[in-house]
């Protein structure tokens, strides 16, 4: 029998991707943000665009001297709780209507489009953020991303115009990992102190179109505080498309 | 120790398969190897740091990312050998035999799918069997379904035969919804155009 | 002292520790925690719950969980009754894989993997998997793994260091053997776990001399296989191994309990379990390729009693995908006393036409090929079987 499997699963899954997502937001590096709309504005039958947000994936650890990354509770559920906060009151900024969905109150159907969604969100981190580009797609130049017009349904099911997928992973270093840090450098080694990566997208559940994707990096916003969040859900949104002439935008 | 940083970090970069080259697959008639397929429009030729599992003389084509679709080309399997590379002695990788019937490939399709997937991290099965007449050689085609954990689900079809002892196989895998559908007509022409050059 | 002979050392130490641990009188173990339990004010232990809840939600959503009914009921009602009063601190996840495994979590989440069920002979013996299970919820292992595993981490990349410094060259040794040590429960926690296990079985009326006929199956298992893994797989490298354990567990049920009873009776409700569900339990089995192991696991149920026509086919598939010299014709003799036997699924009369074919004997084969078609009417791969009955030459 094996012991607690969440260490080998995270491990065995999760490894190569974020070692990857890591060296690529280390070689992007300077730039914070990067950030590709496809539209002007969001549009909507009902007088403001409602948005759905899926359950956020937001995740802090703590990354100790043995570079472990430990799951952090307390400053988890803080940022979720502040981003939630933080995004329903930005969602009115820009003259829309914003719901997130409860994570136990998920379906097949929103499982199987989370699911469908992250393989598209890593593949445009690869493709169109990263250095890897797709030459018969552009190579980089054009966005063209989707679900596809089966999110059609997830859209009727929630009365929803757009979908608001979020993915966020914060690696805090710990007073440890820094000296352990600064010890390596000296020795002539690279060890990463602490990094965060994540990107948001909407997608329009009438065609299942990605028509804004947000890379972010570093320095976004320390979600812990309420002000953080606030910051961050700036940086993170940072020019999202609104709504048409609704005279609220900030 | 900026320089000796950014060594680290390229070093980094090159040893963990990050950043390398797609290549463009043009339209009209293709040589893998010793097969010529007719594209219809342009696919992404994946570079073999992507595609670590790969024989050396397959080629894997994609048109918006791996995780999303491929079309798997694999020409020349001799008795013995197996669809995929693995390091480890202990994975028990299937191999061809040139006496295996079609229902046998298609165990060997599915087997093999299954350790690429992780075995325990996926159940995989097939359907549909039926002939298929690739140039002068009947081979035979088939459907996949795989149910992957953590992962969107993918479909795919394959198409195979078998000429001097040899196996030829093509197969299109990807991502439901949507995709699997989105290149399906393309990936399908493409499979069962396949010609073994004389 | 230079590090060879360090571990050497440290390795030999460790074993007498073991022997020791072995050799010594157990005394009862009892629960740390009560039913209903939650962590406090633990600030790791909130975030391990969380990251467990995360983990949990995933899996409840997961394509490989089975959702069979009759599958599940059988399971969740073993857990419950060995679990007594801890049964509503548990949820069960049975999911589509064919090792063996069962895992708990800290937060009384519980894994169980299909080919558990494929392995057992009894439901006695799933009950004593689960015990061993319940008992390492019940002494928090989980925490106490993961506490030990943050002080080895800290102290370990510290080495890793010191080697780089000597070699130049970035060594991730240390992390890698801690984390393998921290997927152990430690040698301690699971002799714990085991005791206590067996207490709970034999309260929940199930036989105690159960716990150690899984590990002799194991150990079985494991001599029947053809490929034999290159170095110690995970499980064995952080458990005590298959045989000692049995010894072990012998001595101490056959003090505490008196001897196993001579006779053996059938397991009805695990019997209807394997008959009922025998495809989709053994066909993941089947494709691990590990044939060995698989005609172990028929042997045994054969004698447990499941249906002949299924485990004849089974038997065929696996000869007929082994495909040894001789292998050919071993599998045309099971695959046809399925024919003629209880159980007998379609696809037996599909692979009997196949393998005649390859024999060379068409008629034979297209007279089993319709046979097929005549018990799957709707069979996908019509086209490819009609294609043999057309072609005369092949």
């Amino acid at each position: 029998m094996q012991a607690n499997p969440i260490y080998v699963y995270r491990w065995a899954r999760w490894s190569q991707v974020t070692a990857c997502a890591m060296v690529l937001a280390l070689t992007t590096g300077c730039v914070s943000t990067r950030t590709s709309q496809q539209v002007e504005n969001l549009e909507s039958i009902a007088e403001n665009p409602r948005i759905i947000m899926m359950p956020p994936d937001i995740r802090y650890y703590l990354l100790t001297a043995g570079g472990i990354s430990e799951p952090h509770a307390e400053w988890t559920l803080a940022a979720q709780t502040n981003f939630s906060n933080a995004a329903r009151e930005f969602s009115t900024t820009i003259g829309t209507d914003m719901r997130i969905l409860d994570p136990d109150d998920t379906s097949d159907l929103e499982v199987e489009y989370e699911q469908l969604h992250s393989a598209v969100g890593l593949t445009i981190l690869d493709h169109h953020f990263g250095a890897t580009k797709l030459p018969g797609k552009g190579s980089g130049q054009v966005f063209d991303w989707s679900l596809g017009p089966g999110v059609k349904e997830l859209g009727d099911k929630h009365d929803a115009d757009y979908a608001l997928f979020v993915y966020y992973r914060d690696y805090q270093a710990s007073g440890g990992r820094v000296a352990f840090a600064i010890l390596a450098a000296a020795a002539g080694s690279y060890v990463p102190a602490g990094s965060e990566h994540g990107f948001a997208s909407l997608v329009d559940l009438r065609t299942g179109n990605v028509v804004w994707f947000n890379r972010v990096a570093d320095g976004s916003g320390e979600m812990r505080q309420e002000d953080g969040a606030t910051a961050a859900v700036k940086t993170l949104f940072s020019d999202i498309p609104t709504a048409q002439d609704n005279g609220t935008a900030e | 120790m900026k320089f000796v940083k950014l060594i680290f970090v390229a070093l980094g970069i090159i040893l963990s398969g990050c950043t390398t080259t797609y290549s463009l697959v043009s339209p009209g008639a293709v040589a893998v190897d010793s097969l010529t397929v007719q594209i219809g429009s342009g696919w992404n030729l994946a570079p073999s740091t992507q595609t670590r599992s790969a024989r050396s003389n397959a080629e894997t084509w994609t048109k918006d990312g791996l995780l999303l679709d491929r079309l798997v080309i694999i020409p020349g399997v001799a008795d013995g050998e197996s669809l995929l590379v693995s390091r480890s002695e202990s994975a028990a990788l299937p191999v061809f035999r040139a006496d295996m019937l079609p229902n046998e490939i298609e165990e060997l399709v599915e087997s093999s799918m299954l350790k690429f997937f992780g075995e325990g991290n996926s159940v995989v099965s097939s359907e549909g069997l039926r002939p298929y007449r690739f140039g002068d050689h009947v081979g035979f085609m088939f459907e996949v379904d795989a149910i992957v954990s953590d992962s969107p689900r993918y479909r795919g079809l394959v198409g195979a035969f078998i000429a001097n002892n040899e196996l030829y196989i093509l197969y299109y895998l990807a991502a439901v919804p949507y995709y699997f559908d989105k290149h399906l007509v393309e990936a399908q022409r493409a499979i069962q155009s396949a010609v073994l050059n004389q | 002292m230079n590090t060879g002979c360090h571990r050497v050392l440290i390795a030999t130490f460790l074993c007498i520790c073991s022997a020791v641990l072995y050799a010594a009188e157990p005394e009862p173990l009892g629960h740390l925690i009560e039913p209903g339990y939650t962590p406090e004010d633990a600030a790791d232990e909130q975030g391990l719950w969380l990251e467990i809840k995360e983990y949990e939600r995933s899996l409840n959503q997961s394509a490989l969980l089975v959702r069979q009914a009759e599958l599940r009921n059988y399971i969740e009602g073993i857990v419950c009754r060995v679990a007594a009063d801890y049964c509503n601190d548990f949820r069960v996840y049975l999911v589509r894989n064919p090792g063996f495994n069962a895992s708990m979590t800290a937060t009384g989440m519980m894994q169980i993997w299909t080919g558990l069920i494929v392995r057992a002979s009894s439901t006695d013996e799933i009950a004593a998997v689960f015990g061993h299970e319940i008992a390492h919820y019940t002494r928090l292992h989980s925490l106490q793994g993961f506490r030990r595993l943050k002080s080895q981490m800290a102290s370990a990349s510290v080495l890793d260091l010191g080697l780089t410094i000597l070699t130049g060259v970035p060594v991730p040794l240390g992390q890698a053997s801690a984390l393998l040590n921290y997927l152990a429960f430690n040698r301690q926690q699971e002799t714990e776990a085991d005791l206590l296990g067996v207490q709970l079985v034999a309260a929940a009326a199930y036989d105690p001399h159960a716990s150690y006929r899984v590990w002799n199956q194991l150990q079985q298992e494991e001599n029947a296989a053809a490929v034999k893994r290159e170095k110690a797989g995970v499980f064995s490298q952080t458990h005590p191994n298959s045989e000692a354990r049995a010894e072990y567990l012998l001595q101490y049920v056959s003090q505490e309990f008196g001897p196993a009873d001579v006779e053996q009776v059938a397991d009805q409700a695990l019997l209807n379990i394997l008959n009922n569900h025998y495809l989709f339990l053994m066909e993941d089995q089947l494709d691990t390729n590990r044939f060995g192991r698989t005609r172990e696991i028929l042997v045994r149920h054969t004698k447990l009693g499941v249906k002949p026509g299924l485990v004849n086919y089974f038997f065929g598939e696996t000869y007929r995908q082994r495909d040894e010299p001789g292998d050919r014709e071993l599998a045309i003799a099971a695959y046809t006393k399925s024919t003629e036997s209880d159980g007998s699924p379609p696809q037996t009369f599909k692979n009997l036409g196949y393998l005649h074919l390859k024999a060379g004997d068409v008629p034979l084969a297209q007279k089993y090929f319709r046979e097929y078609l005549e018990a799957q009417p709707d069979a996908s791969d019509r086209a490819m079987i009609e294609f043999y009955l057309e072609d005369q030459e092949s």
